[in-house]
């Protein structure tokens, strides 16, 4: 059973829903290990940061953020969604008579995991209307619950609204961010993190068309998603079509990454020491991380990652360019030993790096006139 | 994308445990009547500010801070406050003919100066907070310019002038850069910056802190407000927050302060350029306060035609900065030689060629060594001794790691004359050219008479019309556009 | 609320004895040269949290013991009020039609002059639910959840009165979105007779509700101009009469589901069952 396999992995770590967030945290950093085995056995960072290494998660929110996130969302949902609708229908997205609204949530009150399974049901049989073009086939559904099997494991993610008029032939994602939307002047990285999160969805929702064997995952699910964010200074959404074909590419390759798979992460696991499990830290150090200079934005191991970088002297601590160039060296150690002239280089590269570190520093000596 | 010099630079950092210096010339002004402006907004309320504090260079601040920003009327009474000073401030520098000029901490600070200026200068219900919204406009349309003096980021400011040996990313936190800068003795520096990370230095309160001390107060504050409390007990609850969010914002101010002492401080030369980059501040600054004054409107999107002028002006700026920092400051030529941007080399060959009688063509070639050139034929170079003197390329021929080039002389020929062999020269593609916008504006304004098909409200297009044959040298057709 | 200056004393004694514990175990780590960097991160982070809550206190103590802050219990106000359940079945009835706790919550300014707190809704429900398997018959009205059209299932966060027709309390596809533009042709009603009535108070926070929900309406509101109450009634009535018949006519077919079961489902619903194995031949979990 995969639930128990899962659970020995976590040891007495509990497990959580990595949701979308989780996942396209995993798009953003293919390579590191660690946060891919976190992921799979569902459990965040911030998680693995308090409770693992007992070190506090300066990753949380403040209050006052999450209090504005709930009141836009509020904003957004409340009396059946009105301004949600009003915002398609002003985008001529929607007709007047295309009013049809599901809120999953109110089918399956509740947190338990019958709750959750329930509103797996009811997404599937809303679903099931629309590929049928039911007349009853909702045009709105906020918080559909889709399974989806990512990394090997099955994971649910709720995306924050499904889109489609009557003549669609399936639904299209809507991410819902409290981000202002400044047009052209838009925080860049809240866009990314929004499109990516979206793509998520996106995947899921083609996994969810292709267990149902409700056609073609491609077809009915183009990369594509809305993004509704917030007006500066107020509660009114706006809305911006987004295509996502990058971000949903980038999302497919990075799962495919090792480990794919849960046989692959207990292989890993095993090999560190039998029978271990992630909430040890000696184990969870030894699974590879790949520290790069985007993890501070959204990985609470960030400082963790860091300090054993720093360890070995990863060029990264000083850029990520500095990775690429300094690549023939290996770690800063030894590209300042070969900077200054105290190794002797190894290989034709080391050769041709420290021809070129030395030239600049010439260079650089010469114009600061002294003896650095 | 920085090069191999910013490199090397880092890696002397790292070695070293503190940050070295990159520039032989300091790149900005510091204004000695400039103001500090330290803005703390509320988490999630992107048009807020909590509290300010702002003062002179080297002055204690004033502060202002409300209770809870998201209570309209208290903070209108904050931004009008500000406004006030602000205002003050652009009528002194509008008298002296200079220009206002703002350091704040940071660019998340820029940044909500931006969103600030953008929501309030549209604001229908208060005319101090709308007054406040379009003077602070001045700055932050300014801010994306290269080479602008109106609004100056401390931790842009000092990655200008020093190299850490820390991620580029990293070097945002003007606490961790001060920590590579004036790293704090007998403390490991990787230590220092990981304690010098926590404190807030940008527009924002630490989470932990809100959930801590700030949210419980603001909540208290609120219960009392809407429960009807007397003036006394909501000034003291308003003190309580203000208690808490003073050391926060009095820190972000001495470190913005302490980041302008230590440009001043390194006693290095102005950039050549600076007073050409100030005069074009100071035009700016008389623009924008006489259309202030006219009644003009600040538009939040441009239309095509000035959208046309503005992007000129910017690409302007970008390029006369570039151009001014590789001619006038020793580390930046420095980079430009190692980049390829500039061709330095031994002069050889030099010759006058008679063409007619009282025509002659000089040329000479320059030889280099650089390991990395970017120069082709036809290219167009001025020499960084002499700008006077420019040169058109004709050939490039590379043997090894020698490269010949040839060079015919297009302009300077009397005022600077044929380089003697042997001398050393240096030349690039770009000099600074503070005349060329003007240049480039008449031309837009002629070519925009009409607004092009593109981008007018009916999008038309022009029936094609085919040339009858092709052009015999269509590169030449597309230079004589320029 | 503000608190009596003994019970605020009680509570700075304690904050005190905790902080003092926390300073022992402070000391501790400092003089423990094997002690974890992360821990003495994290007893000084507490130290702070509880010093910030010490000053919190000490400001709330003072201004108790000025009699600045009037103290106040928890029912304050409430004493010779109505009943909660009863204020909110005479709400509804206003409406006509199963609405959110905070929108009844925002009615109950208008018409009392305070909001009815959303938080105790959770517990009306249960109340009235256990009141009624208790006995039935004991009132005439209850105050219940609306039902899913679909599944014919509770759904909590809408709530309605027993009182009504079975397809009255009935939510099917359009049904949020009618029960939206009938809310706010209730709230203009009540508008005009709170003006007749005077209550300047009362209007004006009807006032802002009215525009809020016209806000969603196409045509309801022109941009700039002041909201027109009669314009705001006619397209609520022209994008109402475009949904509500197939509106009704799905909830009469509900209701039709809903009358054949057991009288506790009728009010409460149906106990929810998962259909997903036979409906979609897929074994789940």
């Amino acid at each position: 059973m995969i639930t128990a396999r899962l659970a020995r992995l976590r040891g007495s770590l509990l497990a959580e829903e990595p949701g979308a967030r989780g996942l396209e945290r995993v798009a953003r950093n293919p390579g590191c290990q660690r946060l891919r085995a976190l992921t799979m056995i569902g459990v965040t960072p911030a998680t693995a940061m308090k409770t693992v290494y007992k070190e506090p998660d300066r990753e949380g929110q403040s209050p006052f953020a999450l209090a504005a996130g709930n009141r836009f969302e509020r904003a957004v949902f409340e009396n059946g969604a009105a301004r949600l609708l009003e915002l398609y229908r002003s985008a001529g997205r929607l007709t007047t008579a295309e009013c049809k609204i599901v809120v999953v949530p109110e089918l399956a009150p509740g947190a338990t995991a019958a709750t959750m399974a329930r509103r797996r049901a009811e997404t599937e049989r809303l679903f099931q209307h629309k590929v049928r073009r039911d007349p009853r086939a909702p045009n709105i559904i906020v918080k559909a619950r889709i399974p989806v099997a990512l990394l090997g494991v099955p994971h649910d993610t709720e995306p924050d609204v499904l889109v489609a008029a009557d003549s669609d032939a399936f639904y299209g994602p809507v991410e819902v961010k409290s981000y202002p939307d400044r047009a052209g002047k838009t925080n860049a990285a809240d866009i990314r993190s929004a499109c990516r999160q979206a793509a998520v969805a996106v995947i899921g929702l083609r996994h969810a068309v292709e267990q149902l064997r409700l056609g073609d995952p491609r077809q009915l699910v183009p990369a594509a998603a809305d993004l509704v964010l917030r007006r500066p200074g107020s509660f009114r959404p706006t809305l911006r079509p987004m295509t996502l074909a990058g971000e949903v590419h980038s999302l497919e390759r990075a799962l495919d990454e090792a480990p794919r798979n849960l046989e692959e992460l207990e292989a890993l696991i095993d090999a560190i020491t039998p029978g271990a499990s992630l909430d040890e830290a000696e184990v969870l150090d030894a699974v590879p991380p790949n520290y790069v200079e985007a993890c501070r934005e959204h990985c609470a191991l960030a400082p963790k990652c860091k300090q054993a970088a720093a360890a070995c002297g990863d060029p990264v601590l000083i850029g990520s360019q500095a990775r690429e160039e300094l690549a023939a060296a290996g770690s800063l150690g030894r590209a300042v030993d070969l900077l200054r002239g105290r190794a002797q280089p190894r290989t034709a590269e080391e050769r041709a790096l420290q021809a070129r570190l030395q030239q600049s520093l010439g260079e650089y000596r010469q114009a600061v006139g002294h003896g650095r | 994308m920085a090069g191999e010099l910013d490199l090397v630079a880092r890696l002397l950092a790292y070695e070293g445990g503190r940050a070295v210096s990159i520039a032989t010339h300091r790149l900005m002004a510091i204004r000695p009547d400039a103001l500090v402006l330290c803005p703390l907004a509320m988490a999630g309320e992107d048009t807020t500010v909590h509290i300010v504090a702002v003062g002179a260079i080297g002055r204690p601040p004033e502060i202002y801070c409300v209770a809870d920003p998201r209570v309209r009327d208290e903070q209108y009474e904050l931004f009008a406050w500000l406004g006030a000073r602000i205002e003050r401030h652009f009528e002194t520098c509008r008298r002296a003919g200079e220009y206002p000029q703002i350091w704040v901490s940071s660019g998340a600070v820029a940044d909500h100066l931006d969103t600030l200026a953008d929501r309030q200068r549209y604001n229908r219900e208060n005319a101090a907070v709308k007054r406040f919204g379009e003077l602070l406009s001045y700055q932050t349309e300014r801010y994306p310019v290269d080479g602008q003096q109106a609004l100056i980021t401390a931790t842009g400011a000092l990655r200008m002038h020093w190299a850490t040996g820390q991620q580029p990313g990293e070097d945002e936190h003007l606490g961790t850069l001060l920590a590579w800068i004036e790293p704090p003795r007998n403390t490991n520096i990787l230590d220092a910056v990981a304690l010098a990370e926590r404190v807030p230095m940008g527009v924002k309160t630490d989470p932990e802190f809100d959930r801590d001390v700030l949210e419980p107060r603001v909540a208290a504050y609120n219960q009392a407000r809407r429960g009807g409390a007397r003036a006394v007990e909501l000034r003291q609850r308003a003190g309580l927050i203000q208690q808490a969010l003073e050391p926060v914002v009095r820190s972000i101010y001495d470190g913005t302060q302490r980041a302008i002492r230590i440009l001043s401080r390194m006693g290095l030369p102005e950039l050549p350029a600076l007073r050409n980059l100030e005069e074009r501040e100071r035009d700016e600054f008389e623009s924008f306060m006489a259309s202030r004054d006219a009644g003009y409107h600040l538009p939040l999107v441009d239309k095509p035609r000035p959208a046309a002028f503005k992007l000129t002006a910017r690409e302007d700026a970008a390029d006369n900065f570039e151009a001014a920092v590789l001619c006038g400051d020793g580390v930046g030529r420095a980079r430009a030689r190692l980049a390829g941007h500039t061709v330095y080399g031994q002069v050889e060959n030099p010759r006058r060629t008679r063409l007619s009688p009282h025509r002659f063509r000089y040329r000479f070639d320059l030889v280099s060594r650089q390991r990395v050139l970017r120069v082709r034929r036809r290219d167009e170079l001025a020499s960084l001794g002499d700008p006077r003197l420019r040169v058109t390329v004709a050939n490039v021929h590379r043997e090894g790691a020698v490269t010949r080039i040839s060079a015919i002389i297009t302009h300077g020929q009397q005022a600077v004359g044929l380089p003697a062999s042997g001398t050393t020269l240096e030349l690039a593609k770009t000099v600074p050219d503070w005349d060329r916008l003007i240049r480039t504006r008449k031309q837009l304004r002629q070519r925009l008479v009409a607004t092009p098909w593109t981008h007018d409200e009916q999008g038309t297009a022009p029936a094609v019309t085919r040339a009858r044959r092709p052009p015999r040298d269509p590169l030449a057709e597309v230079e004589a556009l320029r | 609320m503000a608190q009596r200056p003994d019970r605020i004393r009680a509570r700075l004694a304690a904050s005190l004895e905790k902080q003092r514990e926390l300073l022992d175990a402070f000391q501790g780590l400092l003089k423990d040269p094997e002690a974890d960097a992360a821990a003495i991160d994290q007893a000084q982070r507490q130290l702070t949290r509880m010093a910030a809550e010490h000053t919190q206190l000490l400001t709330e103590w003072r201004l108790a013991r000025a009699h600045v802050a009037e103290p106040s219990s928890p029912y304050a106000g409430l004493v010779g009020q109505r009943p909660m359940r009863e204020q909110v079945l005479d709400i509804l009835e206003e409406l006509g039609v199963p609405a959110s706790p905070r929108v009844i919550s925002e009615i109950a300014v208008a018409r009392y002059g305070r909001p009815l707190p959303a938080s105790r809704f959770a517990s009306l429900r249960r109340d009235e639910e256990r009141a009624f398997r208790k006995d039935s018959l004991s009132r005439p009205a209850w105050v219940v959840p609306a039902i899913t059209a679909q599944g014919l299932t509770a759904i909590p966060r809408i709530v309605s009165s027993s009182a009504w027709p079975v397809e009255r309390r009935l939510i099917g596809a359009r049904t949020l979105r009618a029960n939206h533009l009938r809310t706010l042709l209730a709230l203009l009603s009540m508008h005009e007779r709170s003006q007749r009535a005077g209550s300047p108070r009362a209007t004006s926070h009807l006032e802002s509700m009215i525009l809020g929900f016209a806000q969603t309406v196409p045509g309801a509101i022109e941009p700039g101009a002041r909201p027109e109450y009669a314009r705001i009634a006619e397209a609520a009535r022209a994008e109402l009469a475009h949904i509500e018949e197939t509106d009704l006519e799905e909830r009469r077919t509900a209701a039709r589901r809903l009358e054949r079961l057991p009288e506790p489902h009728r009010l409460w619903g149906q106990p929810a069952v998962i259909q997903g194995r036979r409906a979609s031949g897929r074994r789940l979990g």
